[in-house]
C-alpha cells in the first residue's frame, strides 16, 4: 500500500489501515519519545498518545508533508509537553517542601537512564551522557534525539522542526557545546582523585 | 594536568557512547494496549451524553414527560369543575340558613 493510499484508507475510518501505519510507526514513535523522555512506561504512554492524535486528526491533515514528518512532529511535541508537566510538578514538589511537607513524590526521584540500544560497555559513559541531554533547551533536545538516537538527516529534522537545515547544523553544534559543558562540570565533580 | 587529560577523555567517551546505538523497540501487543486506551478514552464522553445520543430513549422521555403534562391539565380542570359545583351548593345552603332579614318578612305575615 502506497504512503497516500493509506491516508485515504486512513480518513475514510479503516481499522486495517491504522493498524498498518501503528504497526510500521511504532518503534520509531516510541523509539523518539524514549528519547526525549528517558523513562519507559512515559515512552509508551506517549507513543500511545501519538497515534490516538493521529486517529483523530487525520481528517485535517493535509499531506504537505510525509506521514513519518508528521508522526515525528506530533511525538516530539507530545513529549515536549509531558518534560514541560514533569517539571512543573518538580517544581510544585519543591515548595511543597520548602513549605515542610516531606513527603517526596517520584517526579523528585532522579531516575538514572540508560537506553536499551546501547551497547553493555557503554553504559557507565551513556548514563552520564542522557543526564546531560536531559538539561539541554528543548530545541536542541529535539534536534540532537531527532540525529543522534533515532538517525534522522539534518533534512528530515528541517522538515519536523518547520525550520532549514542551517538552523539544524547550528542547534546541534550549540547542543554539542552544552553536553561538553555540563558533562566536564559532572565529571569534576565525580571523578576529581 | 593528568586530571584534565583524564575528564577530556571522560567526556569524549560519553559523547562517542551514543554511536551505534540501536532502535528501542516496544513492548509486545502495542498494538492492543493502544486500542484498550483508545476505548477508554472514547467511552467516557459518549457517557457523558449517553441520555442525549440514544435517541430511542430520549423520545420515549418526551412522550412520558408529555402524557405527565396532559394528565396534569386533565386533573386540573376537572377539579376547577368540582370546585364551581361546590361553590354553587354553599351559595344555597348560604341563602336558605343565613338570608338578609328582608327574607324574615314572611314570619309577619299571620
Amino acid at each position: 500500500m502506497s504512503e497516500n493510499q493509506l491516508i485515504s484508507a486512513l480518513k475514510e475510518g479503516s481499522e486495517s489501515a491504522f493498524r498498518d501505519l501503528v504497526e510500521t510507526y511504532q518503534n520509531r514513535v516510541y523509539n523518539t519519545c524514549l528519547g526525549m523522555l528517558q523513562n519507559e512506561s512515559d515512552a509508551e504512554e506517549t507513543a500511545q498518545d501519538v497515534f490516538i492524535e493521529v486517529h483523530r486528526s487525520i481528517g485535517a491533515f493535509r499531506g504537505e508533508s510525509k506521514l513519518s514528518t508528521w508522526l515525528y512532529r506530533i511525538a516530539t511535541t507530545k513529549s515536549l509537553e509531558l518534560i514541560r508537566k514533569n517539571k512543573r510538578q518538580k517544581r510544585f514538589a519543591f515548595l511543597q517542601s520548602l513549605a515542610g511537607n516531606d513527603e517526596k513524590s517520584d517526579s523528585l526521584k532522579q531516575a538514572h537512564f540508560v537506553h536499551p540500544g546501547i551497547e553493555m560497555e557503554q553504559k557507565e559513559n551513556a548514563e552520564a551522557l542522557f543526564q546531560a541531554i536531559g538539561q539541554l533547551p528543548e530545541t536542541q533536545k529535539v534536534a540532537f534525539t531527532l540525529h543522534k538516537i533515532e538517525g534522522l538527516a539534518y533534512q528530515q529534522i528541517s522538515e519536523i522542526m518547520e525550520t532549514s537545515v542551517s538552523s539544524v547544523e547550528s542547534l546541534m553544534f550549540r547542543s554539542k557545546k552544552n553536553l561538553q559543558k555540563t558533562l566536564k562540570s559532572y565529571y569534576e565533580k565525580n571523578f576529581r582523585d | 594536568m593528568k586530571n584534565e587529560n583524564n575528564i577530556e577523555n571522560k567526556i569524549s567517551q560519553a559523547l562517542n557512547s551514543i554511536e551505534g546505538i540501536e532502535s528501542a523497540e516496544v513492548k509486545p501487543f502495542f498494538y492492543t494496549r493502544l486500542q484498550a486506551k483508545m476505548e477508554n478514552e472514547i467511552a467516557p464522553s459518549y457517557g457523558r451524553f449517553s441520555i442525549l445520543a440514544n435517541l430511542k430513549l430520549s423520545l420515549a422521555m418526551l412522550a412520558v414527560i408529555m402524557v405527565f403534562n396532559l394528565t396534569s391539565l386533565v386533573f386540573l380542570t376537572s377539579s376547577q369543575d368540582t370546585s364551581s359545583t361546590a361553590t354553587s351548593a354553599l351559595d344555597e345552603f348560604s341563602e336558605e340558613y343565613f338570608s338578609s332579614p328582608n327574607n324574615y318578612d314572611y314570619l309577619n305575615e299571620y
